[in-house]
Formats: structure tokens, C-alpha cells, sequence
């Protein structure tokens, strides 16, 4: 009864000296929702698209990472429509001896080779150029008797359809070329390369001259997949660096919100520390004080 | 002579007068610190004059009555505060620790579960097929699934010792209103044997604060002292009406069981102020309708990934259950991944059900198509702090006007050392000085005795 208001303000000074420790020992300056609820609705917003921001940077990455192989095989793909385009028109000149088209005809199968194997490219378990049928080979061959390739066929369920990634809320993004992009509808250009070996086994000089124009057909094409691909490898860098970018700027709000500034911390505590030590002290005076001392 | 034996007679109640006043002082100083002790005060009168011929003469003094200082409507003002403060701190105790186990704003609150979920379906798109995330994108979803039924049941368990602390304050109340009633009849008793029982009226004093901060009660004083008391709008305590409470579970429109109080014979009466009051509230209306909202969303959820997974080849439900208790992964999915669909055609390259189900995140689908799973669960989050602070800022607001009430009424009821002492010394000198009337006296009349 003597003391109840000088205990009141104790307990006042005690409990704010130990909500400041708090906030400082945790670096926080909001512990529980109470302690600013709007603030709260922020940094959780802002949180939570950061959480998601950073999977959809892991599937940037992982997209990059296709399209790059995709790319990468592509080049070689080029390079061999380069050399079929190349040995096609000497394969139309008939000034050239059978044992050149003999050479030429075995230069063709290697390349025919090496572009089935490069179409049936794979990137961490999954086919690049087999659409959505990802875990199975996209082009398959049949051999004749000497053991050469003699047809390449197209895997069919799923094989044109488009791989998607979602890599932000509003972006869902296409990232394959399929065996029609790279080589014709109908596979032309292994079908072409199968002819223009054909002609070159029987020294069928005009035969190839009449496969020239397809062949360059065939080369453009890849070049064009080759040049949407590395568009599209320029558009998934572009959209990793403004993702990296949104993560910075939703982390500086946060931080705003959530972050305690420490010296301004400090600083209170320093100040209600003072404040509660001297109502300690002056507190435990005055409670000695009586009337009762003085009397004889 | 009958001038002599007068002041003789002036000098005795002069002295009885004052040993009085000291006894009275005494007892004050003896309680100083008792709790709920009223301080006393020993009124002193002039004794009626008698007439001598034609003259007047005082006859003294005497003690009247022995005044109990206490101030009624102060003790009303601050017992009205002392409940609504008692309603608030409930609150605010209870809504705290909601908060705890909401454990927002973290890395481990029900949000982040729900992100982690969003998220690895998004993952899970990027390779389909690949046997690692189907696992991981499971593992996320029954993480998810568990943290709805371990939210749900802690706050359930806040239900459950509300309940435990309900029957507990019953009990303390029921235990006063029996004391109360007891009082009464002591009281009742002194004052028709003509006595002040003022520690009587101290101890009804305190019982009525003790009743006050636990239900929030109307009462009032009969002339002779005894207290009536309501309850809600129900007459309790009075010379012929004992009522105590009883804490009863009953089911409310949900079933869900939780405790009322109810009267005999009269059923359950409301109770709105209070420890009561607040504890209460919180069990019937606050945790209930917390508990309904965090369903709402759990069984949004699930209804709408159930219904992009079902159009998948193996059909099933990747979710079971119908809310936040229940929720968990279906049978099906449990038992295998083969069953898991991440899209409508079955390819390994095919991923249009995993974003489907990734996309929900930002989907309409609380509160009537206008908010998303996310912007609800925030919200949510976001009332809870706001409620809790409301409840801080008004417990605060009424302990410093308790506060203040309480010294108001220390300084008229409660005994300051300082002054006890300093009157006691004023009685002494008065006691010491009719001491002196009475030496004097008896001298003169020595001195008439001896002519």
C-alpha cells in the first residue's frame, strides 16, 4: 500500500529496458505481428516473393543451362549443314572420279551419324530436341545391308510440343526446338542427306545437282533455330539479372521493416538503462523515509 | 462541589477520550500494511451541556463513533475499471500466445511452409519425370499439411486451458460469493446488536474487489451493511439468494464443446467483463472464428489442387481431408509417385498441371474469388496483431487509471505511517494534559477536603 505507485514504475521501467533487449539480441525490430502490424503485412509480402523469386531464379538457371546445350549442339549441327552443303555440289559435279565419291559418299555417312547422335542430345536426364517426350530418343534409324543409315524417324507422341518454364509470375517461356525446327517436317534434312549419299555411292551427278537448293534449305533452317535459340538465351540472362535485381530491391524493403537500427537501439538502451537504475536507487531512499526515525 | 466533581468528570473523559483516539490510532498503525485494511478514525463530540442556573457548561468530550474512511463510489469507479482491466489482460494474454504459435513473421510459419509448397510444384515443372523432385515436391506437401494440423491443434490446445482456467476462476469466484455470503450474515448480526463491524466491512471491501477484477458484477450495500450482487443481469448474493456459478461444457453451432457459465435453474447468463468476461470471449468468439478462417484456407487449398491433379492420368486426389485438422496427402500419393500428376498428357516433358497447381499461389480463391491463398494468410496474420495490440494498448490505458484509482483510495483509506504517528503524538500531549486537569482537580478538592 506504502510503495504501490513507486513499484508501478519500476515494473514499467524494468519491462522496457527488457523489450529493447530483445529487439537487440534478435536484430528485429518486429518479434511478433502486435508490434506493428502493417509492417508485418509488408515484410511477409515481400518475403514471400523473394521465396519465390529465388525458385524461379533456380529454373532461369536450369532453363539457361538447356538452352546453352541446345545451343551448343546447334552449332554443331550447322557446321555439319555447312560441310553437307559443301560436299553436295562437289557430289554434282561430275568431274569428279568414283573413288572421290566414294570418299565423299563415306564423309556424308559419318556427318549423317553425327547429326542423328546430335539430335538425340541430352542435358541433366532430359532429351533437348524431343519436345515433351523428354526421357525418350527423339530420332531413331534403320540400317540397310552395308550397315549405313537408310531412315531416320521422328519419335511421335509428344515429340513437337513445346518444353514451358515459368520464370516469374507473368512469364512462362518456350525452350526447345523441336525435330521439325531443326530438320523439316518431315525430317527433310536427314532424308536429303540420305539421298545425297545415295547419289553419291552411284556417282548420280544430276540427282545431287537437283538436291542443292534442299540442302541450303536445310541449313538455313538450322541456322534459324540455331539464331531463335540464342535469342532466347539473351532473354533468360536479361530475365535472371531483373530477377536478381527485384530480389535486392524486395530484401532493401524488408530490411526497412524487419531490421532493427541498431544504434538507435543502442542509444534507448543506453538511456532506459540510466533511467532504471536511478529508479532503483532513488526508490530504495525514499522507502527508508519515516516519521518514525525521527521520533524519540 | 458539583463544580469540582464536574471537572473531575471532564478530566476522566478527557482521558478516556484520548486512550481511544491512541487505541484507534494503534490499530491503524498495527495494519499499516494489511491488505485491504480501512483506516479508522475515532470521532470525537462534545458531551451534551447540562444547564446550571442560568449558565451553560460543557460537559467534555467523548468518542461518538469510530469512522471507517472509505469513499463508495471511488470503490465502485475503480471495481468497474479493476473488471474491464481483468477482461483485457485475459485478452492479451491469450491473443500473445496466439501469436507465439503463429510464429509470423519467420522462416518456419505456416507462410514459408506454403511457399516452400508453391514452390516446389514450380520446381517439380522444370523435369517433370525426374524421381528426386516428385519425392521433394511430396515431402514439401505433407510438410505443408502437417503444419496446418499442429497449427490447428495448438490453438485448440489455447481452447482446452481456457476451459481448465474457466473452471479454476469459477471456483475462486464461487469460493468469495460464499465468503461474501458468510460476511453478510456476520455483518448483519453486529449491527443489530448496535456494534461497527468495520473490519467486517473491510473484509466485505476486499471480497467485492476480488469478485469485481474476476466477473464483471453489479452490487450494491443494504443499509445494514450486507452486499448484494449480480451477475450479468442475475441476482446472485442477497439476504435470501445464493447463487453461485457453475462452469458447464456445452457444445456451440459448430459441436465443438467449450465451457459456459451457467446459474441453477436458471441457465447460462453473460458474462462479458472480467477475467471471466475476457477468458470467455476469447474461448467463445475469438478462437473459433481464428480456427474457421485458417479451415477456410486449408480447404481452399485443397479443393483446388485436388481439382487441377484429378485431371491427370492416374485421376486421384493429391490431397485428403476437408480442413486444417485433417489435411494430409491422399492414400494414394502416400503410397506412390507414380500416381503424382504433373500434367494432363502423362509426358516426361509435360509440366502444364505442376505449374497449374505452382500458379494457385496467385489465385483467387479466398474470400470469394478476391484474395490469394498468400494475401489471405497475411491478412489473417495481420488481424491477430492488430487485435493483440488493441487488447496491449487498452490493458495498458486501464492499468494506469487502476493505478491511479488505487492511490486515490490509499489516501483516504490506507494508512500513511507519517500520519498515524504525528496524530498520536497530538493525543498523547492531549491525554498527557487532561492527566494535568485531572492532578489539578483532585488537588482542589485535596485542598477543600483538608479546610
Amino acid at each position: 500500500m506504502l510503495n504501490r505507485s513507486a513499484m508501478a514504475e519500476l515494473e514499467n521501467a524494468w519491462e522496457r529496458v527488457q523489450s529493447l533487449q530483445e529487439r537487440i539480441s534478435s536484430g528485429r525490430r518486429i518479434l511478433r505481428p502486435s508490434d506493428d502490424p502493417s509492417g508485418t503485412d509488408r515484410t511477409m509480402m515481400v518475403t514471400s516473393d523473394t521465396r519465390i523469386n529465388d525458385q524461379y531464379a533456380r529454373t532461369l538457371e536450369e532453363s539457361r543451362r538447356f538452352v546453352e546445350s541446345s545451343e551448343s549442339a546447334m552449332d554443331q549441327l550447322v557446321e555439319i549443314g555447312i560441310q553437307v552443303n559443301t560436299i553436295s555440289v562437289q557430289v554434282a559435279d561430275g568431274s569428279y572420279g568414283p573413288d572421290h565419291m566414294t570418299t565423299l559418299a563415306s564423309q556424308l555417312n559419318a556427318l549423317l551419324e553425327e547429326a542423328v547422335a546430335l539430335g538425340n542430345s541430352e542435358y541433366g536426364g532430359m532429351r533437348l530436341f524431343g519436345g515433351q517426350a523428354t526421357r525418350t530418343e527423339p530420332f531413331t534409324i534403320e540400317r540397310n545391308d552395308k550397315g549405313d543409315i537408310s531412315v531416320v524417324k521422328a519419335e511421335s507422341i509428344g515429340a513437337e510440343k513445346d518444353i514451358q518454364r515459368q520464370v516469374s509470375d507473368h512469364l512462362l517461356l518456350t525452350i526447345n526446338q523441336t525435330g521439325s525446327d531443326l530438320f523439316g517436317e518431315d525430317l527433310e534434312f536427314f532424308s536429303d542427306l540420305v539421298s545425297l549419299r545415295d547419289a553419291a555411292l552411284e556417282a548420280d551427278h544430276d540427282g545431287a545437282e537437283k538436291m542443292i537448293s534442299q540442302v541450303s534449305d536445310n541449313l538455313d533452317r538450322l541456322n534459324l533455330a540455331r539464331s531463335v535459340t540464342g535469342a532466347l538465351y539473351t532473354r533468360i540472362d536479361n530475365q535472371i539479372k531483373w530477377t536478381e535485381t527485384q530480389n535486392l530491391e524486395l530484401e532493401a524493403i524488408r530490411s526497412e521493416f524487419e531490421d532493427l537500427d541498431m544504434v538507435e537501439a543502442m542509444m534507448d538502451y543506453q538511456r532506459e538503462q540510466a533511467i532504471l537504475e536511478a529508479a532503483l536507487s532513488t526508490t530504495s531512499q525514499t522507502l527508508r523515509l519515516s516519521l518514525v526515525n525521527y521520533m524519540q | 462541589m458539583s463544580g469540582l466533581t464536574h471537572t473531575l468528570d471532564i478530566a476522566r473523559r478527557a482521558l478516556m477520550a484520548q486512550q481511544s483516539v491512541i487505541s484507534v490510532l494503534g490499530h491503524n498503525v498495527a495494519n499499516a500494511n494489511t491488505e485491504g485494511y480501512t483506516r479508522q478514525v475515532a470521532h470525537l463530540e462534545t458531551v451534551a451541556p447540562s444547564a446550571w442556573g442560568t449558565n451553560t457548561f460543557g460537559n467534555g468530550v467523548t468518542m461518538s463513533e469510530v469512522q471507517r474512511k472509505r469513499d463508495q463510489s471511488l470503490d465502485s469507479e475503480l471495481r468497474r475499471d479493476m473488471s474491464s482491466l481483468g477482461r483485457w489482460q485475459m485478452r492479451s494474454r491469450r491473443l500473445s500466445s496466439l501469436e507465439v504459435i503463429l510464429n509470423e513473421p519467420s522462416d518456419s510459419g505456416l507462410g514459408a511452409t506454403m511457399d516452400a509448397f508453391w514452390a516446389s510444384w514450380i520446381d517439380l515443372a522444370s523435369d517433370p519425370a525426374d524421381v528426386t523432385r516428385r519425392a521433394n515436391t511430396r515431402e514439401q506437401s505433407e510438410i505443408m499439411a502437417n503444419r496446418f494440423n499442429a497449427l490447428t491443434r495448438q490453438v485448440e490446445q489455447i481452447g482446452v486451458d481456457i476451459d481448465a482456467e474457466v473452471r479454476t476462476r469459477t471456483d475462486q469466484f464461487n469460493l468469495a460469493l460464499s465468503e461474501l455470503k458468510e460476511t453478510n450474515s456476520l455483518i448483519q448480526k453486529s449491527v443489530l446488536q448496535g456494534l461497527e463491524p468495520n473490519d467486517l466491512l473491510d473484509r466485505r471491501d476486499q471480497i467485492l474487489d476480488q469478485m469485481a477484477e474476476l466477473v464483471g458484477i453489479t452490487y450494491g450495500t443494504r443499509d445494514d451493511g450486507t452486499a448484494f450482487v449480480k451477475a450479468g443481469s442475475v441476482l446472485i448474493l442477497d439476504q435470501t439468494t445464493y447463487r453461485p456459478l457453475e462452469a458447464v461444457t456445452r457444445p456451440d453451432e459448430t459441436g465443438a464443446e467449450s465451457v459456459r457459465i451457467e446459474v441453477k435453474t436458471i441457465g447460462e447468463i453473460d458474462i462479458d467483463n472480467g477475467i471471466l468476461g475476457g477468458l470467455l470471449e476469447m474461448r467463445t468468439e475469438t478462437i473459433p472464428d481464428f480456427i474457421e478462417r485458417v479451415d477456410a484456407l486449408a480447404s481452399g487449398i485443397i479443393d483446388q489442387v485436388n481439382a487441377l491433379h484429378r485431371t491427370g492420368p492416374s485421376q486421384v486426389d493429391f490431397f485428403s481431408g476437408t480442413g486444417a485438422a485433417d489435411m494430409s496427402l491422399s492414400s494414394d500419393i502416400s503410397e506412390s509417385l507414380a500416381l503424382l500428376n504433373t500434367s494432363t498428357t502423362g509426358l516426361a516433358g509435360d509440366n502444364d498441371i505442376a505449374l497449374a497447381i505452382g500458379g494457385v499461389r496467385n489465385q483467387q480463391i479466398m474470400n470469394n474469388g478476391s484474395s490469394t491463398p498468400n494475401e489471405y494468410w497475411i491478412n489473417l496474420v495481420g488481424q491477430v496483431g492488430i487485435v493483440n495490440r488493441e487488447a496491449g494498448f487498452q490493458e495498458e490505458g486501464l492499468e494506469l487509471t487502476t493505478q491511479a484509482l488505487q492511490e486515490h483510495r490509499d489516501s483516504i483509506s490506507g494508512v500513511s505511517l507519517d500520519e498515524e504517528m504525528g496524530n498520536i503524538v497530538i493525543a498523547q500531549q492531549s491525554y498527557m494534559a487532561a492527566v494535568k486537569l485531572f492532578e489539578i482537580s483532585g488537588n482542589m478538592m485535596d485542598a477543600l477536603l483538608a479546610i
